[in-house]
């Protein structure tokens, strides 16, 4: 837990965020105000507008369950102990997934070697020693109505994400997963857009390369 | 077509689109590229729905617990930390009181006796033949008392002449008793006799026991004796007629205090003929010592005398005129030679 942690969107003005201002990003501002008043019941409803997509990007972040729970509740922990400082000219939603994000780095550097043994998927389904196999990424997904003709794409999927390494996973996870866009996500990684585009072009190639077989 | 394959396929994980014609036209005429771009839709779509996914029952409630946990620990913490603020005030307080007391305690210690403070030696609980020895040596009226009444009454007289105190108050060692039978040394050997038997008289009256033999050597090195006492002994040399006052030194401990106070009592033959009065230091620092003499030998009522001690002992008294006090000196010279007063000049004056 040793890393600072960086808003980059602390610097960013309105301007670039404004166009991606929608009636979530107004009613997550009216709660932000409303806690910074001192009614600290609208936390509540901020927790609950953004705690579906932290846990997702946690998930997807760290692959295991109990890891995102975790990563979670502290993520609202810390957005609880920050948000007085919270410029509302961002969006909260991006500064949330953002704290998310560095939650997650922390969590997989201070627990690398033990994260890294109890979810290499691909490693783990290339042993060949028959030991017992822990169990695989695929059961993160917790909808067995999703396990249609699609899982397969979707275990494999999951398996190829966490072969990846953390920084072209994170981008995928932040572009293609939660769908922000390229500033979003420059702002997230504080890089530019251009950087961004390359580095998701080499994380997309990464994960088709993990996808052997399944993504041509 | 104008774009190649590799370049389409960058475009594509590039921008995770067809953004141009160019490229759109490669992708409907390149059957591989088509695929690419097919499964490429594929993959995005799984990882849009990977974005949906239902999320575990209760997220809500364990992150509010959590949240609701952290701030109260968070509010909890700031209160400390306001308690802590506050609470600095009070070692702070507790410290300047104490450096209050302590200052004033030692003041109280330190400065010298109003001329009405003094309790009279035979008004004070003379306690050291009662107590344990430790408690004793902490009582320096009781010592001085005790060496008074062992050499007061006959001046130059060897202390195996000396007869036990009658008084039933002044403590009566046992040692001392035991050591009566010791024959008195001969004058050159004095010196260390002397240091020896300062040891010996403190242990006396500390333990009441006789001192090991091994005792006498070890004090001939200054063992036993602090270096402030072995100063104030070269400081002030022992007159070659010494030898009959050195049972009634007094206690080293005492003497090595400069503030010390010492009381003397005359022999309770006397005790009504008797007046208080006060022996201290002119100028500087030095003993303070309150002393009970017969009318004869004290100032006038109020009045005040200059009591000179040489470094040979030798003794001087003046009345406020200048006026030597004769009369008085015998007297005087036998109630302060014991107490081992440094060499000065010292103020006598008469309290009542």
């Amino acid at each position: 837990m040793g890393l600072v942690l960086v808003y980059p969107w602390s610097m960013a003005d309105a301007g670039p965020m404004g166009q991606n201002r929608s009636r979530d990003w107004d009613a997550d501002a009216a709660s932000v105000t409303r806690f910074q008043a001192g009614h600290e019941d609208a936390f509540e409803a901020l927790v609950r507008s953004r705690e579906r997509e932290v846990y997702r990007v946690a998930l997807r972040m760290l692959g295991d369950p109990d890891d995102a729970m975790e990563a979670s509740q502290e993520t609202f922990i810390r957005v609880y102990r920050s948000l007085k400082d919270f410029r509302n000219d961002a969006s909260f939603k991006t500064w949330v997934i953002g704290i998310c994000m560095n939650v997650c780095r922390n969590m997989l550097s201070s627990t690398a070697g033990k994260m890294k043994r109890k979810r290499s998927p691909l490693a783990r389904e290339n042993r060949e020693d028959g030991e017992e196999m822990e169990p695989a990424l695929q059961d993160i997904s917790p909808d067995p109505a999703s396990m249609t003709l699609g899982s397969e794409l979707r275990q494999a999927l999951g398996r190829a994400l966490h072969a990846l390494s953390p920084e072209h996973r994170e981008i995928i996870v932040l572009r293609d997963i939660q769908d922000l866009d390229y500033d979003q996500v420059g702002l997230l990684l504080n890089c530019p857009v251009g950087t961004v585009k390359s580095r998701l072009s080499r994380a997309r190639q990464a994960l088709r390369e993990a996808l052997e077989g399944i993504w041509p | 077509m104008a774009m190649t394959c590799d370049e389409v396929r960058e475009l594509i994980n590039r921008e995770g689109a067809i953004t141009s014609g160019e490229a759109n036209s490669h992708v409907h005429e390149c059957p591989g590229c088509q695929e690419f771009w097919d499964h490429w839709q594929a993959v995005r779509k799984e990882l849009h729905a990977m974005g949906e996914e239902d999320t575990p029952p209760f997220l809500h409630t364990r992150i509010m617990a959590h949240v609701q946990e952290a701030a109260e620990s968070e509010h909890a913490k700031g209160a400390w930390l306001f308690g802590l603020k506050k609470l600095w005030a009070g070692p702070l307080l507790v410290l300047f009181l104490g450096l209050l007391l302590g200052g004033y305690g030692l003041v109280q210690v330190l400065r010298p006796k109003a001329p009405s403070e003094p309790v009279p030696a035979a008004s004070r609980p003379l306690s050291s033949k009662q107590k344990p020895g430790a408690e004793a040596k902490a009582k320096d009226a009781p010592a001085a008392l005790e060496l008074f009444k062992s050499v007061a009454p006959v001046a130059g007289q060897s202390r195996e002449a000396v007869p036990a105190p009658s008084s039933p108050s002044a403590p009566a060692p046992a040692a001392r008793a035991d050591s009566a039978s010791t024959p008195p040394a001969p004058a050159g050997e004095r010196p260390a006799d002397l240091q020896s038997d300062m040891a010996d008289e403190r242990k006396d009256s500390l333990f009441a026991t006789p001192p090991p033999p091994q005792q006498k050597g070890a004090d001939d090195k200054g063992a036993f004796q602090p270096l402030s006492n072995r100063f104030e002994e070269r400081a002030a040399p022992e007159p070659a007629g010494a030898a009959s006052r050195d049972s009634s030194r007094p206690s080293a401990t005492a003497l090595s205090r400069p503030k010390a106070e010492l009381s003397a009592q005359l022999p309770e033959s006397e005790p009504l003929a008797s007046v208080v009065c006060t022996l201290s230091p002119l100028m500087g620092s030095g003993p303070f010592i309150s002393l009970q003499l017969p009318p004869s030998a004290a100032p006038p009522s109020g009045g005040v005398w200059t009591v000179v001690i040489s470094p040979d002992s030798a003794l001087r008294v003046q009345d406020s005129a200048g006026k030597p006090m004769d009369a008085s000196l015998a007297t005087l010279r036998d109630v302060i030679h014991p107490l081992h007063v440094p060499p000065g000049s010292y103020r006598l004056k008469r309290i009542s």
